[in-house]
């Protein structure tokens, strides 16, 4: 712990990237400084800043801007594991371990889910909670372009949430169990997939996969830049969200290809949103624990979007639709929704 | 700098970065000029006095082939336009002593800085009339104890420290760019509001405006309130993230492919040229391959050099690292001020075209060094960043013959 503290060269840098900070403001936030470096200084007062611990988006940026190049908010989430209790947990976070415990989801299930046909293809499509229980178009768009790109590809016929809201709630025991869970489940599969870049992140870091995000594999393997386009669809403005996990974590790139593949599609326009990698509040569990900060953070992001003068915001990860969709005043819709409309 | 020249010369540049660059650490302001070597024209520069007053380049441009003079004019002629078409404008008005304000107690002196910082409003500031006004929570500009500082320079110039709470700021301390978010909810009219309650003809403010609205912003404040009201220019402020962020657009605006929130983590040296580098992100690994490489990666304190004991050392283990000459004690200077300014001094060692050398002191072929991860070129707390411009401008003139 001690390298680390006396790493940080305080030049407040994190502080003023911090997305939360800016809407909440040091007096009700401490900032990726105060609690990744001065909070880790009394680990055992560490109870104390529940609340504030709770209001990190894990967005990256914190670490992303650190000129000492300090993993803050690995930290961040290394505090929340040695404070997690169950009995003691945020009510919205409470809610995602009874659903864990209950459906093996982060999330009620939806009453209808899409049905899965067994398949002996080696391309493993892993919906998410969100695009399998609240945003279905997005399961339905994904599966649609790859079947307009000729991927054979199945979903696993079982499987439970990947965990990674369980990590930013802190709950290592049922992290391990759902990761082992799978593990199992996805037996057999030479290529992984995700729709949510929490997911992709997640396989990545905790089971050491080598999962692509839908973007990478249309991108890469699909060659979707080949797919013919419909003509006349109707003319867009569209503003492209960078959501932090891809941006960050995943890699800029994703974003690259994704404004890439818009710019071709006919009748679209990307028009430039100022902060457009700016969080948009929907990760960290901040939706679930502080859906005030979640929601002011999503209010800020409209704003960005109608000041470009956009039609409508396309992300492309379900937890930022989501999110971004509860500020309401403009349209939002996922990445292979939009694109899939679009495409022959 | 660097990009955006190669970029607008037809050149293919890829920018691989991650942390925070010494340009959105520091003032938003660019050269440091001493007051004395200044000609009493205004905005003229005497280039040679600035050469040998910012940094040692001017012992690097004599040995090399290019001419001081000429290159100077050409950096400073790209950089300002690039940055107008950005919509921050600049001013190489001749130093004025009120740049020297900061609430941090540090002495700058910038001859470029925008229009609306310190260095290009100063000048008409009128004996005895300047307002420092804070605005409450906004952490950037603690009117008296600039107001302090000021009365120990002054002669005569009278000037009152003034706090407000503008409404739209809320409560507690904040950041800058946390100040900026909140001033877009009605900040401007209680802002000049504020202003106009003063007496004083000229008001100095916190920076307030982000990059989209600070021309506009600034100009407005001032029409309406007739004042002359400018920022005061602060370290790890927001004037400096603008400048990295209008610097930015500009190299994008060029042509240039950003790839942000990316480390380069090892390069692939073949004899004396640099082939390929592997770029990593917390997921992800690639290998790029190129002809000419610039390494602007920063000092010892941004992270772009290493420290190993007490060594400065290169990360990539490939260069030359090592100060120009054995830092001579300053008097009354101790041993330890000696020996941490021959660590902060410590950087990659290049020839007069800027081109990195091997461990042996071979200069490579197709690798150039540039900005704070220079020897001597470091961004001690008051330096600009001409050097670190001059020096980027070099690297690609000599950078661009083998891409």
């Amino acid at each position: 712990m001690a390298p680390f503290i006396n790493s940080c060269i305080r030049c407040d840098s994190c502080q003023k990237a911090c997305p939360v900070v800016t809407i909440e403001g040091l007096g009700a936030f401490s900032g990726p400084r105060g609690l990744a470096v001065d909070a880790s200084r009394f680990p055992e007062d560490a109870e104390a800043l529940r609340d504030n611990l709770y209001k990190c988006t894990a967005c990256f940026r914190c670490g992303d801007v650190c000129p000492a190049r300090l993993p803050l908010p690995a930290q961040i989430m290394a505090l929340r594991r040695s404070i997690f209790a169950k009995d003691r947990s945020l009510e919205g976070h409470a809610r995602i371990l009874a659903n864990i415990d209950k459906h093996r989801r982060s999330i009620e299930p939806a009453a209808r889910r899409p049905e899965v046909k067994p398949s002996d293809a080696k391309l493993l499509y892993f919906p998410g909670c969100i695009a399998e229980n609240r945003l279905p178009a997005i399961y339905q768009g994904t599966t649609s372009l790859l079947a307009k790109g000729k991927a054979a590809f199945r979903v696993p016929e079982r499987w439970s949430c990947c965990g990674a809201p369980l990590e930013k709630v802190g709950d290592a025991e049922r992290l391990r169990m759902v990761r082992e869970e799978n593990l199992r489940f996805f037996d057999g599969f030479e290529r992984l997939v995700t729709s949510c870049p929490g997911c992709t992140t997640h396989f990545i870091q905790d089971y050491r996969l080598e999962p692509l995000h839908t973007i990478e594999l249309l991108y890469e393997v699909v060659g979707v830049r080949k797919l013919p386009a419909l003509p006349s669809h109707r003319k867009a403005k569209v503003a492209l969200h960078q959501p932090c996990h891809l941006a960050r974590t995943v890699g800029q790139h994703v974003v690259d290809y994704a404004a890439e593949i818009l710019q071709r599609l006919p009748g679209v326009r990307l028009v430039e949103m100022e902060e457009a990698d700016r969080c948009c509040g929907g990760g960290g569990g901040v939706v679930a624990g502080h859906p005030g900060v979640a929601l002011a953070l999503a209010k800020a992001k409209v704003e960005s979007a109608r000041r470009a003068k956009a039609d409508l915001i396309v992300a492309p990860c379900p937890f930022c639709v989501m999110n971004i969709s509860r500020a309401g005043g403009i349209e939002v819709v996922d990445f292979t929704t939009f694109l899939d409309a679009r495409l022959k | 700098m660097a990009a955006s020249a190669l970029a607008s010369q037809n050149n293919n540049v890829l920018v691989v970065g991650k942390g925070a660059t010494a340009t959105s650490l520091s003032t938003g302001c660019v050269s440091y000029i001493r007051k004395d070597i200044l000609r009493q024209e205004k905005g003229a520069i005497d280039l040679e006095a600035l050469a040998r007053s910012v940094h040692p380049f001017h012992d690097i441009m004599e040995r090399g082939s290019l001419a001081l003079e000429e290159v100077l004019l050409q950096v400073s002629s790209f950089f300002l336009r690039s940055l107008s078409d950005q919509g921050l404008e600049m001013t190489d008005d001749a130093f004025n002593f009120f740049d020297m304000l900061t609430n941090a107690g540090t002495r700058y002196a910038c001859s470029i800085a925008p229009y609306f910082t310190a260095s290009g409003r100063l000048d008409r500031v009128e004996e005895g009339s300047l307002a420092l006004l804070g605005i409450e929570g906004h952490r950037d500009l603690d009117p008296r104890l600039v107001a302090s500082m000021c009365a120990s320079h002054t002669e005569g110039k009278r000037t009152r420290a003034y706090w407000r709470k503008l409404d739209c700021m809320g409560r507690g301390g904040m950041t800058a760019t946390e100040a900026a978010t909140r001033f877009k909810n009605g900040g401007m009219e209680q802002l000049i509001k504020a202003v106009s309650d003063l007496e004083e003809d000229s008001v100095a403010v916190p920076p307030l405006l982000g990059l989209p609205s600070v021309q506009k912003g600034m100009s407005e404040i001032c029409s309406e309130t007739g004042r002359n009201v400018f920022e005061l220019v602060t370290p790890m402020s927001l004037p400096g993230l603008r400048l990295q962020e209008a610097m930015e657009r500009s190299a994008v605006g060029h042509g240039c492919h950003l790839m942000k929130n990316h480390l380069v983590t090892s390069l692939e040296v073949k004899g004396q040229r640099v082939v390929s580098a592997l770029i990593e992100t917390p997921t992800r690994r690639q290998v790029v391959n190129f002809n000419s490489l610039i390494l602007a990666t920063g000092d010892l304190v941004g992270g772009g050099l290493g420290l190993a004991g007490r060594e400065v050392v290169d990360p990539f283990s490939a260069f030359k690292v090592g100060t120009f000459s054995e830092a001579e004690p300053f008097p009354g200077q101790t041993k330890y001020d000696t020996a941490m300014r021959q660590v902060v001094e410590a950087g990659y060692l290049v020839t007069n075209e800027m081109r990195l050398m091997t461990k042996e002191g071979r200069p490579f072929e197709n690798a150039f060094g540039a900005g704070s991860a220079l020897a001597s070129f470091s961004f001690p707390t008051g330096v600009g960043l001409g050097g670190e411009l001059l020096t980027a401008w070099i690297a690609a003139e000599y950078a661009k013959e083998g891409s």
